[in-house]
């Protein structure tokens, strides 16, 4: 017994020096945070993602495997807006981590650092899964992305001010990149300037802003809820007497109404990532930015 | 009585003219706790008699059906309405509240207790009234579990609705890239519902059974949680520890009361158990996961038996035999889940009960019982992750009815909704 007593206690008491390392460990929700921490943080940060570029960003599985990771964690970035409600809270209350739980400074919530849009004046479930704080899709807007960069930098500062100047350095340097490419995608979304467009899910609101574009309709008839033929019958009616640019499908809802939809006005389909790693080819977020933009605007 | 309503007019109207006030400005609205309703019902198609179903028994393991809010009588039923309550307390704590409603219960404090976050070195804990975090099946409330009953040996060796009692958690989780946490829990250990532990004192004929000291039920636990790619893998072992002051006896709500034919006094009674889950995620929508559970409780005691002298209408001449008990009962159930589509699930559960071992003064008792087993199928429909449609069929070869092995089929149709903020659900 007294053996067992002294293995817990030696256990217990390793923390600060045999795990330890200098690196922030960093928990980030999905996989487009941890592309932007890794490109601010270098070799100063450790990354775990909870979340898979293929998995619907709603629904995550809870995996307590995690909860190791959300225990030693040093920081821990969420993109907010509800989208990680249904997963996050568990696996914190078993990782015991006061640094990171709900209200702690060490738990950032990036949707604070932008303007969301589609706030509902009335919130109910029989509009489906709506989220009070608004559209938490922002992150697919390349326009947002300075502010999300900020906010995952400041962050990092604020756990080691004594990398302040490196953490800045790779900052500028990432947002010295973003430009270069930004104009790029700027000119290229002027060749769809006003255009309508339709989208399964309503994932792609704030890229249709980018391009000054319209939503013309959602394949579900309400946020969440599978669409019915009545709805795609209803979709495909009134779509005949407009000009519609797109048809916008997703890499993990069903493809098959997209595709219905698309064959019955005559219109094209394309399939957008909705994160970091949705598709094989997209790498980082800008893989993700530009695949968006050139999707839409080939 | 004028007066009264004149009172109550006067006080109506002053409530009005502060209404009409613009703003309150100690309006504490904003703290209110996180509220969510689930309400659960069914439809019971069976082929045993209602009359028959309250003295079921399964030999050597359970002597009466177990005190649950999911009715398994013929019919439509409302088996449950769960009102939960959850917020943060202060910045060291959090609360969560949850008190249900089942028709003839009446309204029960299911769970009240409160968490600590401020707790360093991965350190957590609870108290209150809570559900032990021992094995995979016991922590989780009735809405989500994956089938509309519990199963068999938590039934027979914990009840059907597990541990829960008042008392401390503590947890630890290690620095570790995957989950090991290690947890203890003292509760007190009383209760009129116990199937294997309770430190109440009780009197059985003669004999004048003493009450334990208490807190009395230690329990203890060891999980671990890791991946590779898409298989999740998630290991548990329990033990718990206390006294077990059992009577048993086939009073039934509404009769008469019947005496008591045995009892059982035992100080370190032991349940000690593992589970596997496994999970494959095939795609955002699709998985198949198996999940297993392996408990066995060992009684080392004593058994105080109605004297077979005793002639069973006159009380007071009544003498218990005194007998050495040694008893292992043990089982297992295993089941399959496959979620084939964003809105259906279906399953398959088998419980399996094996053969006690039964020990009297040091000799073993050779018992004559069939194979003790259940088999489980059902299949769900989800409108949403708030309404939840469920059919099932059970094939329960494990209840014997006045003496011999009453093999049931049971059908049943359940409804669940949840409205409200619910916090999420664990792994």
């Amino acid at each position: 017994m007294k053996r067992f007593i002294f293995l817990i206690l030696f256990l217990v008491a390793i923390p600060g020096s045999l795990y330890a390392d200098e690196k922030i460990k960093v928990v980030a929700t999905y996989p487009y945070i941890e592309s932007i921490v890794k490109e601010i943080g270098k070799d100063a940060v450790e990354v775990s993602t909870l979340a898979k570029g293929t998995e619907d960003p709603h629904f995550v599985v809870p995996k307590p495997s995690l909860i190791g990771r959300l225990r030693q964690a040093d920081l821990l970035i969420i993109n907010g807006a509800s989208l990680e409600i249904g997963f996050i809270p568990p696996l914190l209350k078993q990782a015991n981590n006061p640094k990171i739980n709900a209200g702690s400074e060490y738990l950032i919530d990036l949707s604070k650092k932008v303007e969301l849009i589609q706030k509902p004046e009335n919130v109910s479930r029989s509009e489906g899964d709506i989220h009070p704080e608004g559209n938490p899709h922002y992150y697919l807007s390349y326009k947002n992305f300075p502010n999300i960069a900020s906010g995952i930098k400041d962050a990092l500062i604020k756990v080691k001010p004594e990398k302040r100047e490196f953490f800045e350095k790779n900052f500028k340097d990432l947002i010295d990149r973003f430009e270069v490419k930004r104009r790029v995608w700027d000119e290229k979304l002027k060749s769809i300037n006003g255009c309508k467009l339709i989208q399964y899910h309503r994932m792609f609101d704030y890229v249709a802003r980018d391009a000054n574009c319209a939503m013309f309709a959602e394949i579900e008839p309400k946020p969440g809820i599978p669409p019915t033929a009545k709805h795609i019958e209803e979709i495909i009616e009134k779509s005949k007497s407009e000009k519609i640019h797109r048809v916008i499908g997703d890499d993990y809802h069903e493809t098959k109404s997209v595709k219905k939809v698309s064959e019955a006005i005559k219109t094209p389909f394309v399939l957008l990532p909705h994160d970091v790693k949705s598709f094989d080819n997209i790498k980082d977020i800008f893989d993700m930015y530009n695949y968006i933009v050139e999707e839409l605007t080939k | 009585m004028k007066k009264l309503s004149l009172i109550i007019i006067l006080i109506f109207s002053s409530v009005n003219a502060f209404a009409q006030t613009n703003e309150n400005p100690f309006i504490q609205n904003k703290f209110n706790p996180d509220i969510s309703l689930i309400a659960d019902m069914a439809f019971i198609s069976s082929d045993i008699k209602d009359e028959s179903r309250e003295h079921l028994e399964i030999p050597e393991f359970m002597h009466h059906p177990p005190h649950s809010h999911m009715n398994k009588e013929r019919g439509v039923h409302l088996n449950y309405l769960e009102l939960s309550f959850a917020a943060p307390i202060d910045p060291y704590f959090d609360f969560f509240g949850v008190m249900t409603y089942a028709p003839g219960h009446g309204l029960e404090v299911e769970e009240v207790y409160a968490d600590t976050k401020f707790l360093p070195y991965g350190f957590g804990a609870r108290l209150g009234l809570f559900k032990s975090a021992i094995g995979r099946h016991n922590e989780k409330h009735a809405h989500i579990w994956d089938f509309y009953d519990s199963p068999l040996i938590y039934d027979a060796l914990l009840g059907s609705e597990g541990i829960s009692d008042v008392g401390l958690r503590l947890t630890y989780t290690f620095p570790l890239d995957f989950m090991l946490m290690l947890g203890a829990e003292v509760f007190q250990g009383s209760s009129d519902e116990a199937v294997s532990f309770n430190a109440d004192g009780y009197t059985f004929l003669d004999k004048e059974i003493e009450p334990k000291s208490k807190p009395a039920l230690f329990t203890g636990f060891l999980k671990t949680s890791f991946d590779f790619g898409d298989h999740i893998f998630l290991l548990g072992s329990s033990i718990l520890y206390g006294p077990s002051n059992l009577i048993h006896s086939h009073n039934h709500e509404g009769e008469e009361a019947e005496r008591p034919d045995h009892s059982i006094e035992a100080d370190g009674t032991v349940v000690y158990g593992f589970d596997l889950t496994y999970k494959y995620i095939i795609d955002a929508y699709r998985y198949v996961s198996f999940e297993g559970e392996y408990l066995s409780r060992i009684i080392d005691g004593t058994l105080y038996k109605l004297n077979d002298n005793g002639t069973p209408d006159n009380e007071g001449d009544d003498k218990a035999d005194v007998l050495a008990l040694h008893k292992i009962n043990s089982g297992l159930y295993g089941q399959i889940i496959f979620k084939f589509d964003k809105r259906w699930r279906t399953g398959l559960r088998a419980d399996y009960l094996l053969k006690p071992s039964i020990d009297l003064n040091s000799k073993s008792v050779d018992l004559d019982i069939y194979q003790l087993y259940k088999l489980s199928y059902m299949i769900e429909y989800y409108f949403s992750e708030f309404v939840r449609f469920r059919a099932q069929y059970n094939y329960d070869h494990s209840r014997y009815f006045e003496e011999s092995m009453k093999p049931i089929q049971e059908f049943i149709f359940s409804f669940n909704f949840a409205v409200g903020a619910h916090g999420a659900h664990a792994f």
